[in-house]
This record gives structure tokens, sequence and C-alpha cells, in this order.
């Protein structure tokens, strides 16, 4: 028999907690798995139009077959293939609503620029929050592609800030 | 913000010998009941040893003074004027949740360290927001607070303050009573500090009574973030201003008062 009021303390850690998702199984066969997304959270995203068509990630692309105005991609294209050539970009996205700054302050130099690449643990921002400079890591390696709002912006939670191509 | 890693682990072995106001960093850290204490008799900035720290796992609690910065820094660039041994200039190395408690932190610590002040000053410490801490008009401390984030979760904070103990030459700031011993100031904040860092939740109704009884910009006439009169503070931190249109609520911007209403220096951090 599951205590609900377990289960409703749980929800209220994970709420409060920055997991993402727990799962807990019993001896006894009993499992409880609790998930929650960010993306749920009615946040706003932005559809920021991307410069670079070829650079498409696969889910506005789509199929990862040539489109108007798109390079002509040259290799035939199998199933297999296909998946492979698909450029999956991945997104950082703004942890907090602030205002978004490229530099770490005004006239410095940016942190990164389009076409830079970037490793894992470098910092891309910062995004100032009721006076707290929030420098903002990359959880990925590869080439920047997309800088998806412009120098101090106010941002959204949940926004996304860059797409890296991890295969760049 | 450059990241020092050659001067820190060069400072880190010479920094075992410094004294802070006949203090060793052992003793200081028995005394704060903190983790660990690091002294610089001179360098660019303690918040960059800090994150540098935070990088290679410090504890949370891991406290680095100097003794003078040479690039000590505000809000935006700013500079903060940290001379050798005219007052405090430090950075606590935290790791708390990142949580909505963060929202309301920067206000949170003014308001602990303000109490805390009181002692050492000659005139009662008042807040401006949304954390900086004036004496008669005139700013006496600072506190920025940078945070490291790896995607959605929080790695550390590193919360800088600098508390003038004089007033430096051709600067109209304020400082702590005469013969103040750096060493007491410490004993005092560190650990308002640190509370205010763990506590978690929005502001309180006792919080925004204490903000309320300190404010400096209270009633008075604001031209930024917004044109009115400065009503106070609500418990997310958000700054109340009552303008012609209405009230407003900003949680961005530096708070301006008019001219007519202001013996200070306006923002800075």
């Amino acid at each position: 028999m599951i205590d609900l009021r377990y289960v409703k303390k749980l929800i209220e850690m994970i709420d409060e907690s920055t997991v993402d998702s727990i799962e807990i199984s019993s001896d006894k066969g009993m499992k409880i798995r609790i998930s929650k997304s960010p993306q749920q959270r009615g946040t706003v995203q932005v559809a920021a139009p991307l410069p670079v068509p070829a650079m498409l990630p696969s889910a506005v692309a789509g199929r990862a077959t040539p489109g108007e105005g798109l390079p002509a991609v040259t290799e035939p294209e199998t199933p297999g293939r296909a998946e492979a050539s698909k450029t999956q970009l991945l997104e950082v996205k703004s942890p907090m609503v602030g205002t978004f700054y490229q530099s770490p302050e005004p006239g410095a130099k940016h942190y990164v620029a389009v076409g830079d690449r970037v490793s894992k643990g470098q910092i891309l921002c910062i995004i100032e929050a009721m006076k707290i400079m929030n420098e903002i890591e990359s959880e990925y390696a590869g080439v920047l592609r997309e800088i998806a709002v412009q120098d101090a912006q106010p941002v959204e939670y949940g926004q996304v800030l860059f797409r890296i191509d991890p295969n760049g | 913000m450059t990241r020092l890693r050659s001067i820190v682990n060069a400072s880190e072995t010479s920094a075992a010998d410094s004294l802070y106001d006949g203090q060793s960093a052992e003793s200081l850290a028995v005394l704060l009941s903190l983790p660990r204490v690091i002294i610089f008799d001179d360098l660019p900035s303690t918040l960059d040893v800090a994150h540098d720290l935070g990088e290679k796992g410090a504890e949370a609690g891991t406290l680095i003074l100097a003794d003078a910065q040479s690039a000590g820094r505000g809000r935006m660039g700013r500079v903060w004027r940290s001379d050798p041994g005219a007052g405090i200039w430090l950075t606590l190395l935290e790791r708390p949740a990142g949580d909505e408690s963060l929202g309301v932190l920067a206000l949170r610590l003014a308001l602990a360290v303000a109490p805390a002040l009181d002692a050492f000053s000659v005139d009662p410490v008042a807040l401006k927001w949304p954390n900086d801490l004036y004496v008669a008009g005139r700013k006496l401390a600072g506190i920025l607070i940078e945070a490291r984030w790896h995607g959605p979760r929080l790695d550390w904070l590193a919360v800088g303050a600098g508390i003038n103990m004089r007033v430096p030459d051709g600067l109209e700031v304020a400082g702590l009573a005469d013969g103040t011993d750096r060493v007491s100031v410490l004993r005092a904040i560190i650990p308002a500090l640190r509370t205010a860092v763990a506590t978690r939740g929005l502001l309180t109704r006792e919080e925004l009574r204490r903000y309320a009884l300190r404010d400096f910009a209270a009633r008075r006439r604001c031209t930024s973030p917004a044109e009115g009169i400065v009503a106070g503070i609500d418990a997310a931190g958000s700054l109340l201003v009552d303008t012609a249109q209405g009230r407003t609520a900003s949680r961005a911007g530096s708070l301006i008062l008019a001219p007519t209403d202001t013996h200070s220096l306006g923002d800075s951090a």
C-alpha cells in the first residue's frame, strides 16, 4: 500500500530541489517515479529564427533533406546516413529570470562569439538577477552556432541562450 | 573576469605566513568557525580566488581575506577601492541550493550585516535597495555576489564584501568608528552572512519589517528604476515605487534618488 503522504512529501522535496526526477523501488516490488520537466512550467520559449539554415536542429528541420535555400547535401541519403548527418544542436537554457550579458562588464570582450569552439565548463555569459551576477557555464563541448539573445536583454526561465554543435 | 590560477597558487604558498591584524589564517578559522581562511597581503580581487577555489572543490565557508586589492570590483565593472589596511576586503565561498532564496539573497545579506555593523558605527547603518549599506548618507559597505552555474545547477556562490574601516582620501564614503579592529568586525559579520546564505524562502514579514526600519530611500523621490516615491520592498525583494500611473515593482536596474533627495554617490555595489 502506497502512503500518499510519503508520495506528497517526495513531490515537495523534488519540487524544491534541483533534481529533475527520482525513482524509488522497494523490496516489496513497489516502484515510484517522479519527474519534473522545466519546459512544462509555462515558461516563455523564444522561437528565434536561426541564422544558419544548414544548422537547423533536427527537431525544427524535421528531415535531413535539403530544403529550399539550404545548401545541397551531396551524400546519398540512406536511413543510417540521414541519422548521422542530422546536426543536432544542443541548447543552453537560462536557469533563471534576469538580464543577459555577453561580457563581464560593459565594453569588455565577449565571453564567446558564434563560430568559437567552446569547452565544457567554459563561461558563456552572465545573467544578472536581483544583483547576483550569475556566470553560466557550458554544459557541452562543441562549436557555438548561435547566440539566441541580444546583449543586455531580459531572459526568462528556460529560454534558449545558446545553440552548440557537439559535432562541429 | 580573469582567472588568476598561477597567482593563486603562488600566493597560497606565501599566504601561509601572512597575518591579518596579528592573526594567522588557522587561528582566524578557529575564531570564525570556518573550514578554511586564506589571507593575502595584496591581490587583484578576492572574488577571483574564490572562483578558482570553487572550481577546485573548496568547501562551503572558505573565506578569502586581503589586506589590499588592486582590482576590487563592484557591479558592472565599477572599481571598488581597496587600499592596504583601509577596510575589510573579503569573499566567502558558499554552496547553497539554487532555489528561489537566491532572488532575495542580496537583500538578506545586507539585512544581516547591517545590525552586525551597528556596534562598530557611530551612526546606525541604513540600507539602500537592494543591498548597499550606508551611514549618515554615505556608503559604508557593498556586497557583490557572483554565482557559477553548470547548466541548471548552482555550483557555488562567491559573496564578496567591501567594508570601509576608514575613509580613503578623496572619496565621499563612510567608515567605521575609530579604533575598530577588523577581527572583531569579522567575528560579527561572518556568522551573519552564513546564516543569511543558509536561510531558505522569500523574505519573511519580520525581515520586511527590519528592512523598512533601515530603508535609506523610503518615502524619497527617485528617478530610476521608475519615477516616483519609493514605497519600500516586497517579499520577493522587488523595489516598490509609487508613480503617477500607480505602484510599480522593479527587480532590475538601479535605484537613483532625485538630486534634491540624495546625499550619496548613487548606485554601486
